[in-house]
């Protein structure tokens, strides 16, 4: 959790979504929670209510607004307890097969180009649920090495595990709880 | 005596530098070959008997052996080279440095570099018309194609397409073009003659396309779908969305059986679908991070 906070609270680098690099990343954990699929697939697909769950997570401000085609689209504003903010287009609530997908638009992860999913499946046991958080993305740095420290693919991948890793056994902590 | 054929999937397994080959007869594994780093685009040639392999960040280009399976040599490629295509005659290798916005034109055989294009931005796709005459490539960053006259390997053409043009396929004749523009969620097909088109909704964040056999027919991956669209090229609309596995990139038609190749780098796996039936047949576990971009099936004869 503390390691978690300090990587987002150091990643001071601008995020942008133009060009990536060309070998995407890929952070994918799971956990299994002893509570009812609908129980947690409510709570996954709050997009609005992330801090309800996630301790890296201080607020969330949800906001409907146009995209550049012209379509509304729902966003949040993730305010983190380590300091700063992730801004986060939502890509779809798909209820019948429990997935929320989204993307990062902007923000202080060291990522570019950054979808990910959560699907949430009833099993293995009965009563019981699996989430399978699964992201996608770019290091930072987009041109050919020598890549500059922060901004490459190690540093990536350990601040989405991170974040994996801190929200998924909060997630299951509040399902579990009456 | 009858004279049988068989294809070979050419697969590369980003996460884990290795080509993994398929039988398309059998659907299994034959072969997992170690190559360069982060291995993403693949070209065949049954001529010269090889599958050459772009390692984006080996910065090299990998040569197997394809009557043996084994790998010949790596070559160092300056940049970051992804796509990757062989002239019809098999003599000539395009490599698309993606970083630096070049194309090497290389020797087939001794990968020598013969001369470099400039082009557009963020060079991905390349196809080679059936006549050799005619190298297309899509600009990602510049949402185009630029058509290079492969005589004077000068650019004759630009075509403007939808945003971040990927992958590209050609139909057998040459008549058409076919381009996926993954952030308009589309797919362009384009007449080679007059250079004009139109374009075709697909899913969400396409990569790649293929023709079906009889060239009816375009499989589009569909990225974040988990999904491939099969597009009606009559009726210039998709009409049907078959359920591969998660993040599906490179797909190819195997012209032996008429079946579709596609491979997932999400679940580490081939789906392969019926282009007859267009259902999902079988999944086949390859290496971590299967991407394939580019033309990954080869046909042979028995030796």
């Amino acid at each position: 959790m503390k390691k978690v906070l300090a990587l987002i609270a150091m990643a001071i680098l601008p995020l942008t979504a133009a060009a990536h690099g060309p070998s995407p990343q890929k952070v994918e954990k799971e956990i299994v929670i002893k509570a009812d699929p609908a129980k947690v697939w409510a709570l996954v697909k709050d997009f609005g209510n992330l801090q309800k769950w996630h301790p890296a997570v201080a607020s969330t401000t949800l906001e409907t607004k146009k995209d550049e085609n012209g379509d509304e689209q729902t966003y949040r504003t993730l305010t983190l307890k380590g300091g700063g903010t992730i801004y986060e287009k939502l890509r779809g609530i798909d209820d019948k097969d429990m997935q929320l997908k989204y993307e990062i638009v902007s923000g202080v992860l060291p990522v570019a180009d950054y979808n990910a999913k959560m699907t949430v499946k009833a099993g293995p046991g009965a009563g019981e649920t699996t989430v399978v958080w699964m992201a996608r993305f770019y290091r930072v740095y987009k041109l050919n090495p020598p890549i500059p420290a922060g901004q490459d693919d190690e540093s990536a991948i350990s601040a989405v595990t991170g974040v994996f890793e801190a929200g998924l056994p909060a997630l299951k902590a509040l399902a579990e709880s009456k | 005596m009858s004279l049988c054929f068989a294809g070979s999937a050419y697969i590369t397994n980003q996460g884990e530098n290795t080509v993994s080959v398929i039988d398309t007869l059998s659907n299994q594994v034959i072969n997992t070959i170690k190559v360069g780093l982060k291995p993403v685009g693949v070209t065949v040639s049954s001529i010269n008997h090889r599958a050459y392999i772009s390692n984006v960040d080996g910065q090299s280009v990998s040569v197997i052996d394809t009557t043996k399976n084994k790998l010949i040599n790596t070559y160092p490629i300056k940049g970051s080279p992804v796509g990757i295509v062989i002239s019809p005659d098999n003599k000539t290798l395009y490599v698309a440095d993606w970083t630096d916005d070049r194309i090497y034109v290389l020797d087939a055989i001794t990968l020598k570099a013969q001369t470099e294009i400039k082009d557009g931005k963020a060079p991905a796709g390349m196809v080679i018309s059936p006549d050799g005459k005619k190298l297309y490539i899509a600009n990602r960053d510049t949402n185009d194609i630029a058509v290079i006259d492969t005589t004077t390997r000068q650019i004759s053409h630009r075509i403007a397409v939808g945003k971040h043009p990927f992958g590209l396929a050609i139909s057998k004749n040459g008549n058409e073009l076919y381009v996926v523009n993954v952030i308009s969620n589309s797919v362009s097909v384009i007449n080679t003659t007059s250079l004009k088109g139109e374009a075709i909704n697909v899913g969400d964040h396409p990569y790649c396309v293929t023709p079906s056999k009889d060239g009816l027919f375009l499989f589009v991956t569909n990225t974040q779908d988990d999904s491939v669209s099969v597009i009606d090229l009559a009726k210039k609309q998709s009409i049907a969305t078959i359920k591969v596995g998660e993040v599906p990139e490179g797909i190819n038609t195997d012209d032996l059986t008429g079946n579709i190749y596609v491979a997932n780098w999400g679940s580490n796996q081939v789906s392969v679908i019926d282009g007859q039936t267009q259902k999902l047949i079988t999944q086949i576990k390859t290496g971590d991070k299967s991407r394939a971009f580019g033309h990954f099936i080869l046909q042979t004869s028995p030796q």
